[in-house]
């Protein structure tokens, strides 16, 4: 009885994320969200699904309940770090993802999320020639198809920004 | 009239290019029941 129960459950929970994927693509994210949320009634230890919620309340713009359940259902260090510091970014909270991302960054992870954040994060706080930096460095890892032109735009507004305050970096010299 | 036309800062586009990266988790088709095709 009990394992007919629990292979009932886990069928349930197949239809439930074929739910969630196809409301994803629709971008109908708070109806996502109800359907995720049934999932974690059946199993409120399903990783998965909670990574999904995760990353349904970033679209929803709902930084403070992503980073909330990633505090207290992803507390292991390196887990979700990068959605983790994306969601302080959106809150403000940029000492506390300049640390998080330079701890991250120096155990020797060079993912392009994390270090396009470091550089948007430096940009922020003014930080131009680190920001000038990290986008060296990606413009010249990037793929000529992938997203370049956005790079190059974000790597000439921290330029401006950098002039524009009076900041005397070497700009032409080294980039 | 008409007014003088004044300089003002223009602020330089920025995008939020992090965000790109911020993804469902790429087992979420087999979750769903199917096999890994790629469109996912």
């Amino acid at each position: 009885m009990a394992t007919q129960e629990s292979s009932n459950n886990e069928t349930i929970i197949t239809q439930l994320f074929g739910d969630v994927e196809r409301l994803v693509n629709q971008e109908e994210y708070s109806k996502a969200l109800r359907s995720i949320d049934k999932i974690l009634q059946l199993n409120p230890t399903d990783n998965d699904s909670l990574y999904c919620k995760v990353i349904t309340y970033v679209r929803l713009e709902k930084y403070q309940n992503a980073l909330d359940l990633i505090n207290k259902k992803f507390s292991n260090e390196d887990q979700l770090i990068f959605e983790k510091a994306y969601c302080l970014y959106r809150l403000n909270r940029l000492k506390e993802v300049t640390e998080l991302l330079s701890k991250y960054h120096s155990k020797g992870n060079h993912d392009f999320g994390t270090r396009h954040l470091e550089a948007q994060v430096s940009y922020k706080l003014e930080e131009y020639d680190n920001a000038l930096k990290v986008y060296y460095g990606l413009i010249q890892e990037s793929n000529k198809n992938d997203d370049n032109n956005n790079i190059l735009t974000n790597f000439n507004a921290v330029k401006a920004a950098a002039l524009f305050s009076g900041n005397n970096i070497n700009i032409s010299k080294n980039y | 009239f008409p007014p003088e036309f004044t300089a003002i800062p223009a602020k330089p586009l920025f995008f939020d290019i992090a965000s790109n990266y911020i993804n469902y988790p790429s087992n979420l088709s087999q979750r769903a029941g199917r096999k890994q095709d790629g469109s996912g």
